[in-house]
């Protein structure tokens, strides 16, 4: 009995086919047993015949369990599927015949949800997605990093070799460079980026071309001529043909053989760049007249690695493996090592650069922080809807259950219509998050190499984004679904589902909802404000240069071939040609530009050991620029002179210190006429001037070393042309540099042309910055409008559910001002309560975006009180209508009732 | 009175089950019984066909089960027919009808003599 009991209670989630067939046969049994019985058979005797007559008892049960499965599956299959197509379809037809509700719900939650997938791709691509290599979770980069800025930089292909040689920690290691050359096949040459790999690169990392082959260590060791292209390159510069396999691209003039093409998976291992090629670097070193001198120079630094770590090998003992190499070569190579060591980090914690990654978590915390809000918002919003709707339905829930619904056939009803609205908000969500990624991937950047961000929607984002839409359906939808499933039948029929009160307990839920919506509002508000401010504020800090009237233009001879020898001559000439333009108040030369990620580093010694330099060796950005690029540069010489014509392989060599220079190795001391050496045992130094402080690499970041040399003692090929104009507007000027340029000759490549100003907005030193705003400022929006539409919701609804009241209390003579003062009481008790959780919220939380806002306080009063403003002031201004509607309720029409 | 049992020929079974059940609803034991009796004991139908016959026919959808009480009070799996399973009944009589008679001819014997 009890038994039995037990088991139809488990019958009640799904057939146990097996404990059915068991019983049935155990019923025949006894019926059989019985009936021998009865004709005369002993028990026992009768038991034994019942078990005989009915033969193979094993077998059969066996059988019917197997019938009884299949039989049972297909049931219950048939039946749940029927009654998901009759909720589905009806729940389809109510959201069809409100089309407005249908649609402000799908776009409340297709906009977060969709807000929170473009987040989550960059999550994705720069936290979560693995390398597209062999075995990533093994990879680690390796560096160096600068003791006294804590820069991460780039390391030499000696430094490579020594990591190889780390045979017991790292498994393998590839090396490569980026270099900009001039790419051609026929016709005009253009600016490409090419990577120069080590012999291993592909081997190592297991990437293998997509068509073709790609190069092997034997083609770097003979050097061969060979290059692989990149999928994008390939389709942009082929048309994706495939008998590109074979021809011939000029590499800086140097004919490669395309031997391959990769994957449109593999581009590459540069963060951040999307390179058009890959060679060997060994045969780079034809194409680059720098290369083979350099290679072998511990102190040449423009490689990257990559290494294995040995199956077992933990990231620490890496670490201290690579301390240790670090104290072996510091002795031999001081002026390298001088206050840099080699590090190492696993390659998914170096996204989306080694430099900056360690900002990473801290802007994908805020941002993803931020959506997350605008989506409880928006949940909040929808929860909000679906309980107003709920109400109205109220009679239709109560006849339902009165006609034997049961409280979870009901609920089940209003969690399919959640679920229905969210997977409709996906749709929306997902064309969001593509037209964001799409937007980003294609933003047009101020710099002179080919950028890509990596962002892609893959299968983990569309993943993502159905696991928060479902969430969103199920949380927005399950608190109102639960209230309507528990509404007592009797009572809603009683007052024919048009109740006076919807029940204290619904409305106070509903303006706690408002309440938090607001105060998460504020918070989003607040949050933008303060990017906006911190962007506003990164184009006012005092960059130490000149933003106005300064037209750039990059020019590297090395493209085009001109000899290290006659790079002068075609220098001096550009200047002359450029300076006698009318219009151009001056002009002058610079291999470094600052807030561009142009600039050398080097050491430089000093006899004396000052305190602050133990060594008597510093580290320092250097750069090698004309006569007059102070000047034109708009830094100051606050000391001594600038370099002249005169300062050229024939006098002695001279440099300009910056103040960070001075006050580090002479302070106190008057810098003009000290000297330093730029090698160990090079020739002596003077210094011959003392110049201003630049911002050179970061926003904010604190004042760097900066060594300046006359160009003609130290020649370079590749430099900045800064050209100052008289007028206000520089870029008037372009046209007349650019045949200046040609006139000197006319194969010269100018690329990079814009002003400065363009250069610092459009440029990667304020992308992060204004992109961060742009982005703060969306979600901000986003939330407040929600916002907007959730107060307007609920005040309205509010309002209509108060009819009868509004209209007996105008029919006894109360003033329409009366109305409307009540309704905007209430707005203001529910703003103002929102705004101060928000307030205390968000001085709470904003400290956490400190490592990303550039020269402002989290808690910034403009933020603070902009939002405090603008949400406040929407926020009335959509109470209004609602409250102006309920002073024009018809007395006698709301006394009657519908 | 024969000494064996008749052999049962193909199809057969499905049909007296369905018959057996178109009185009333009944549980397996019920069925056999039914059809001891009806056809005088002279067919004896093993368990080891019944069962897997019901839950075939089942299966198609002619008959349906759900447990209930047996007539001693014992928990027991009822089976009854189902619409189609009557319209099936029908057919299988008439055809089961056209084919004795056609062999009958051709045997040339009267079903009344056999």
């Amino acid at each position: 009995m009890h038994r039995d009991r037990g088991r139809r209670y488990l019958r009640f989630f799904g057939a146990r086919p097996e404990a059915d067939v068991e019983d049935e046969i155990g019923f025949h049994l006894e019926m059989r047993e019985r009936e021998l019985i009865a004709l005369g058979m002993a028990t026992e005797e009768a038991r034994a015949e019942a078990r005989r007559r009915f033969g193979d008892r094993a077998r059969l049960q066996a059988q019917m369990q197997l019938l009884e499965r299949e039989r049972t599956r297909s049931v219950s299959r048939l039946a749940s599927w029927h009654a998901l197509q009759s909720d589905v379809s009806f729940v389809v037809r109510t959201l069809v015949r409100q089309p407005l509700f249908t649609l402000s719900v799908i776009l409340t939650l297709g906009l977060s949800i969709g807000a929170n997938a473009s987040i989550f791709t960059a999550v994705n691509a720069y936290l979560l997605k693995p390398f597209p290599v062999r075995d990533p979770d093994r990879l680690a980069a390796v560096a160096i990093v600068d003791g006294k800025s804590g820069m991460i930089e780039s390391v030499s292909y000696p430094m490579y070799r020594s990591v190889l040689q780390l045979n017991t920690i790292y498994e393998d290691a590839v090396a490569w460079l980026g270099l900009t050359v001039a790419l051609r096949t026929e016709g005009d040459a253009v600016r490409g980026f090419v990577i120069g790999g080590s012999d291993n690169y592909f081997s190592a990392l297991g990437v293998r071309a997509a068509l073709g082959r790609v190069y092997t260590p034997e083609d770097a060791h003979a050097r061969a001529p060979v290059i692989v292209l990149t999928n994008a390159y390939w389709t942009r510069l082929f048309n994706r043909d495939p008998l590109a396999i074979g021809k011939t691209l000029f590499v800086n003039e140097r004919p490669f053989t395309i031997i391959g093409v990769l994957s449109p998976k593999f581009n590459g291992t540069q963060p951040l760049i999307l390179p058009d090629a890959i060679i060997p670097v060994e045969s780079a070193v034809s194409v680059d007249a720098d290369i083979p001198k350099e290679l072998e120079s511990m102190g040449w630094t423009p490689f990257r690695i990559l290494a294995y770590l040995k199956p077992g090998v933990t990231i620490e003992r890496a670490r201290s493996a690579v301390e240790q190499l670090t104290k072996d070569l510091a002795p031999q190579y001081p002026e390298v090592f001088a206050d840099r060591r080699l590090v190492t980090e696993m390659e998914i914690r170096t996204r989306p650069e080694y430099a900056v990654s360690r900002l990473t978590p801290w802007v994908a915390g805020v941002f993803f922080g931020m959506v997350g809000l605008a989506l409880l918002v928006a949940c909040a919003n929808v929860a909000n809807l679906l309980l107003v709707r709920a109400t109205v339905r109220r009679s239709e829930i109560a006849i339902r259950s009165a006609i034997g619904a049961t409280p979870a056939r009901v609920v089940r009803l209003l969690l399919t219509e959640s679920l229905l609205l969210s997977a409709a908000s996906l749709v929306v969500a997902y064309g969001l998050a593509r037209f964001c990624t799409g937007w980003l991937n294609r933003l047009p950047l101020a710099i002179d190499v080919p950028i890509s961000f990596g962002l892609e929607l893959d299968g983990r984002v569309f993943a993502y984004a159905a696991g928060v839409s479902l969430l969103a359906g199920l949380l927005s939808g399950v608190v109102p679904a639960l209230l309507s499933a528990r509404a007592p039948v009797s009572e809603v029929l009683r007052d024919g589902g048009r109740s006076g009160s919807a029940g204290r307990g619904r409305t106070r839920l509903r303006s706690m909802l408002v309440v938090s919506q607001v105060a998460v509002s504020f918070l989003l508000l607040v949050s933008g404000g303060l990017f906006i401010r911190s962007a506003h504020h990164a184009t006012e800090i005092d960059l130490g240069f000149s933003r106005d009237r300064l037209l750039l233009g990059q020019v590297d001879l090395a493209l085009n071939r001109v000899e290290e020898g006659a790079s002068r001559q075609v220098q001096d000439r550009l200047l002359e040609a450029i300076g006698t333009i009318p219009g151009v108040e001056r002009v002058a030369l610079s291999t470094f530009l600052p807030l561009s990620g142009n600039y050398d580093t080097r050491t430089v010694f000093v006899d004396e050991h000052p305190p602050q330099a133990p060594d008597g060796v510093m580290s320092v950005a250097v750069g090698s620029v004309t006569p007059g690029l102070i000047a034109t540069l708009g830094m100051h010489l606050l000391e001594g002179r600038d370099f002249t014509a005169q300062d050229d392989t024939a006098s002695p060599p001279v440099a300009i210190v910056n103040r960070v220079i001075a006050e580090a190795l002479w302070p106190q001391r008057d810098p003009i006429g000290q000297r330093l050496r730029l090698r160990k045992d090079g020739p002596v130094v003077e210094v011959v001037g003392l110049s201003s402080n630049v911002t050179l690499v970061l926003l904010g970041e604190e004042d760097r070393p900066m060594l300046l040399l006359p160009i003609r003692q130290h020649p370079s090929r590749q430099t900045t042309i800064l050209t100052k104009s008289r007028g206000v507007n520089p870029s008037a000027l372009t046209a007349e540099v650019r045949t200046a340029v040609a006139a000197v000759n006319p194969t010269l490549l100018l690329y990079g042309v814009r002003t400065m100003a363009t250069q610092l907005d459009e440029g990667l030193a304020f992308f992060f910055v204004n992109i961060g705003a742009t982005l703060a400022t969306a979600i901000g929006l986003l939330g407040l409008l929600q916002t907007i539409v959730g107060l307007y919701g609920v005040l309205s609804y509010s309002v209509a559910q108060r009819a009868r009241e509004f209209g007996i209390r105008m029919a006894l003579g109360a003033q329409a001002g009366a109305m409307i003062r009540d309704v905007m009481r209430h707005s203001a008790r529910l703003v103002a309560s929102g705004l101060a959780i928000g307030a205390v919220l968000a001085v709470t939380l904003t400290g956490a975006m400190r490592s990303v806002l550039v020269g402002v306080s989290p808690t910034d009063t403009l933020a603070f009180g902009g939002a405090l403003v603008v949400l406040g002031g929407l926020a009335m201004l959509s109470s209004y209508l609602p409250a102006w509607r309920a002073s024009q309720v018809e007395p006698a029409s709301a006394v009657r009732g519908d | 009175m024969p000494t064996d049992s008749l052999e049962l020929l193909r199809g057969t079974l499905d049909l007296l089950i369905l018959r057996a059940l178109k009185i009333d609803p009944t549980h397996g034991y019920g069925v056999l019984k039914w059809i001891e009796r009806a056809t005088g004991d002279q067919l004896k139908i093993e368990e080891g066909s019944l069962y897997p016959a019901l839950y075939r026919l089942q299966k198609r959808g002619w008959v349906t089960s759900e447990w209930g009480l047996s007539e001693n009070n014992r928990r027991a799996r009822f089976y009854a027919l189902t619409v189609d399973g009557t319209r099936q009944l029908e057919t299988e009589v008439a055809d089961f009808v056209r084919f004795a008679r056609v062999v009958f001819q051709a045997l040339d014997v009267q079903p009344a003599t056999a």
